[in-house]
């Protein structure tokens, strides 16, 4: 019988590889560098909200919150009284060891967060409360109730616990040197914090040895949440250093960081001593954590306020038989990703519920992924608990307090009742930000608004006020900003009022997001003008926020004011240099400004960041179409169209391709099969640059009997086209006015011919100069009016570009005068109206 | 990868321990916690000391 292929799934919880890579580079990490040159390895994009229960079960589920039921750190217990840690009962569906104990695999699993109460499993299960001592070295060291599997293998294990007071001084060392000269630094808590962690991280990797060398398994499954925990503690104090971190405490913790991604460097060295050449080891992160100028000025004082210090990218490395060799990067990977990967890995199918994809880039060999309709419906032994288990939550009072010192939750209050009821709340707004996280905005919305209703937490509000704006439910949006507004100063004034020190409230603490909220509702308005002031002031005192210069570059590039959304996406991307958002958005500028290898690369940068951008793709496929390149640029448009499937300008694209530039007769079928079903209807529009006399042009029209409109309230209505298409699937048969700063407005499902009327520049000139009467002087040259001319022109041009299949007649007054009969035959075939 | 299961190896270990000896997990805990032992042994009786 041919044996199982074994795996070995390593969680390292918040390992980054901007930490990684240096150090790898300083030869610190040499066991790091040798795997990862045995095979594939990534970023991986982490859900929101980053926080570990939450993720590391969807890496072991392939969804989301909504579905596997871990929304936070805590849970009230049964009775609804009080609260605990969260628990593997919460679970409510199967983790990849339980599909795998079903399919005859063996399994040991350590410390994965949450595995308390233990599951029955075919294999060990050790759970993630284990390694935790909460008492001093002198008392006895009890297990808590459930936390090995089988219970006869709880023994064996207890001798593998370090205790924090068991550390020495020469373990201690290399995180902080100062420790063998500075005896008051021995006290200090933070100090104690990294032997505590020292101490859990090493109980883990003893016992993951033990069950590696002494057990038979399949598979393994082993969290260390050491470098998130020394990342909390330290992470302020790596190199390089700020002004505003003490040159005392720098001397003491800046090594931690290092000291603690070189220990796991160690424990890696031993975990690959023991492989065999047929085993596979995948290590990976659930987020990552900033470590650069990004890092946080400060925490927020509120639940989970330290899960600010994680960044959204974290790690992921893979070798192995079948495993690409040599270092390959593999773009696009998320967190749900890794069960589907692994089963397809081990030929098994992937559940259609599963939310997650095969990375197929880490295989030497393609292979047809297998689907079945769900694993929560395939009968066997899983080896998952009963579900109508319910446990003691004093069991896990100690954890709990670990939670407290940590900062992830705030110490219970006396009234347990109302902590309960708070806590519930919390982890129904993890859910809610999991379910936008993930599309559900619709679901998340109603939990949002029930709970800000009946807490009146302005972050929840803050967070209902962005989801109204998703919706486009912009009225309550700005309602709901106003009520926000009044709330600020109300618990303003509390708080000063509680505080002895008026001045004591730290501006830092202030992050301007009602601002900011107000910026960002004036743009989904269409009111850039006024949006861009606010958001401008915002920037002044968050000079480091991304997402601020993001939006600010957005503006301008919907203002068309190109070498400034460059210059502010060039800013965000100081920020946040990974940032797809940000890379495609330059990508668009340069564009736009025809300079397409520049955007090429931003667009290649931006998928290689973030590959669920269906607008990179698409946009990548638009400057490949520039490029003459008709094969990748159809192969950009196919993927943008898997991410977004109702992209009709990409359908578009690929319907010209396939006709005109490589011919399939199927493809071309098929993307025309869409666009018949998709396309609303065929309009024709008429554009211009400013002073060319469309008046009279359009008079014309009216004497050629053919159907036109040219007044005010078709003109008031181009202009209302960021906020209401409608009225243009009822201009079939008739050539309407579009002013050329409105093209880009156009929706995408119709299709458009476009009629560009053109005029000989100084009558054009002498147009606008009547126009703007008041600005220009007698005689001065008309500097300013040839640009305006010039930059309308190029809107125009623009928008042609972008337009796939788009045909365009241009008139010219001059022609229209001289060849009157002519040119209203070539107007009359162009527009071809029934 | 390299794979070779090293029980038999001879590990240094001393009653301070190491970060080393703990990356070698379980192996390196029992070293370690033997040199503990030896250690105050020789204490009790400084006959045994080698």
């Amino acid at each position: 019988m041919q044996s199982k292929q074994k795996v070995i799934v390593l969680g390292w919880d918040a390992a980054d590889w901007k930490v990684i890579f240096p150090l790898i580079e300083q030869g610190k990490m040499p066991n790091m560098k040798i795997f990862l040159e045995k095979g594939v390895h990534g970023k991986i994009k982490t859900l929101d909200p980053p926080l570990s229960p939450m993720l590391w079960t969807s890496i072991a589920t392939g969804v989301r919150a909504d579905k596997h039921g871990i929304s936070g750190f805590i849970e009230p217990t049964p009775d609804g009284e009080r609260l605990r840690p969260v628990t593997s009962t919460s679970r409510r569906v199967k983790a990849i060891w339980n599909i795998l104990n079903q399919e005859g695999y063996k399994s040991n699993v350590v410390a994965w967060w949450p595995t308390n109460p233990v599951e029955p499993i075919n294999g060990v299960m050790v759970s993630n409360l284990f390694q935790i001592a909460s008492k001093s070295i002198e008392e006895p060291w009890i297990s808590p109730p459930e936390s090995v599997h089988p219970k006869d293998m709880e023994e064996t294990l207890e001798k593998f616990r370090v205790h924090p007071h068991e550390i020495t001084l020469s373990m201690a060392l290399p995180f902080i040197p100062n420790l063998n000269t500075d005896k008051e630094l021995r006290k200090e808590q933070r100090t104690l914090s990294v032997l505590k962690t020292l101490a859990n991280a090493a109980t883990v990797h003893a016992i993951s040895t033990y069950l590696h060398e002494e057990t038979t398994w399949d598979f393994m499954a082993i969290y260390h949440d050491a470098i998130d925990h020394f990342s909390h503690i330290a992470m302020r104090y790596h190199p390089p250093k700020r002004p505003e971190i003490e040159q005392k405490e720098f001397d003491d913790y800046h090594l931690v960081v290092e000291a603690a991604y070189r220990f796991h460097d160690l424990m890696l060295g031993r975990v690959l001593e023991l492989m065999d050449e047929q085993t596979t080891l995948l290590i990976v992160s659930d987020h990552g954590f900033h470590s650069d100028h990004q890092r946080p000025l400060y925490i927020p004082r509120e639940p989970s306020g330290p899960a600010v210090e994680h960044s959204p990218y974290g790690i992921f490395a893979m070798a192995g038989p079948g495993i690409k060799k040599g270092g390959v990067e593999v773009s696009g990977a998320s967190i749900l990703d890794i069960t589907p990967t692994l089963l397809h890995y081990l030929n098994l199918p992937i559940g259609e519920d599963m939310e997650g994809k095969v990375l197929h880039a880490c295989f030497e060999e393609t292979k047809d992924t297998q689907l079945i309709p769900s694993w929560e419906n395939v009968d066997g032994d899983s080896g998952m608990h009963d579900k109508n288990r319910q446990e003691n939550p004093w069991d896990a009072i100690e954890a709990l307090q670990q939670l407290v010192e940590m900062g992830y939750i705030d110490a219970p209050d006396d009234d347990k009742l109302l902590e309960v009821e708070k806590s519930k709340r919390e982890n129904l707004y993890y859910l809610s930000r999991n379910m936008i996280n993930g599309g559900r905005i619709v679901e998340a919305l109603k939990i949002l608004e029930k709970i800000f209703q009946e807490s009146k937490i302005i972050r929840y509000g803050q967070r209902l006020a962005f989801t109204y704006l998703a919706l486009r439910h912009y009225q309550k949006a700005r309602d709901l900003l106003e009520e926000l507004k009044e709330l600020h100063i109300h618990q303003k004034k509390e708080k000063l009022q509680k505080s002895d020190d008026p001045f004591g409230s730290n501006d830092m603490e202030e992050p301007m997001y009602l601002q900011y909220l107000e910026g960002l509702i004036l743009l989904a308005i269409n009111r850039p003008r006024l949006a861009l002031p606010i958001l401008e002031s915002v920037q002044k005192k968050n000079p480091a926020n991304f997402h601020v210069a993001f939006n600010i570059a957005q503006i301008h590039n919907q203002r068309k004011n190109y070498a400034s959304a460059e210059k502010q996406f060039i800013c965000a991307l100081a920020i946040d240099e990974g940032n797809g958002k940000a890379h495609h958005g330059l990508g668009v500028s340069f564009l736009r400004r025809n300079l397409i290898d520049q955007a090429i690369e931003e667009f290649l940068l931006a998928i290689t960041n973030d590959f669920y951008l269906p607008n990179a793709h698409y946009h990548l496929g638009e400057s490949l179409m520039k490029k003459e390149q008709y094969d990748d640029a159809a192969y950009a448009f196919e993927v943008a169209i898997r991410l977004s499937p109702g992209l009709t300008k990409a359908h578009k694209w690929l319907h010209e391709i396939y006709t005109k530039w490589a011919p399939n007769e199927t493809l071309a079928l098929k993307t025309l099969n869409f666009l018949k079903h998709n396309i609303q209807g065929e309009i024709t529009i008429c554009t211009s640059i400013d002073g060319v006399n469309m008046e009279e042009m359009f008079k014309w029209f009216k004497q050629q009997d053919i159907p036109s409109e040219y007044d005010n309230k078709s003109i008031d209505e181009a202009k209302m086209l960021a906020s209401d298409t409608s009225w243009l699937k009822t201009k079939r048969n008739e050539i309407i006015y579009i002013p050329c700063h409105c093209l880009s407005l156009l929706p995408v499902d119709l299709n458009y011919k476009l009629i560009v009327l053109e005029e000989d520049s100084a009558q054009v000139i002498d147009a606008l100069k009547e126009a703007h009467k008041r600005d220009f002087k007698e005689k001065e040259f008309p500097l300013e009016l040839l640009n305006k001319s010039k930059k309308d022109q190029d809107k125009i041009d623009t928008w042609i570009a972008s337009q796939a299949n788009l045909p365009v007649l241009i008139l010219h007054t001059e022609s229209i005068k001289k060849e009157e009969e002519e040119q209203a035959e070539i107007l009359r075939n162009f527009i071809n109206f029934d | 990868m390299k794979i070779k299961k090293d029980k038999e190896k001879i590990y240094i270990s001393t009653p301070q321990g190491s970060l080393g000896l703990l990356a070698l997990g379980h192996i390196g805990l029992i070293k370690w916690r033997e040199a503990i032992e030896n250690s105050k042994s020789t204490k009790k009786n400084p006959k045994n000391a080698k």
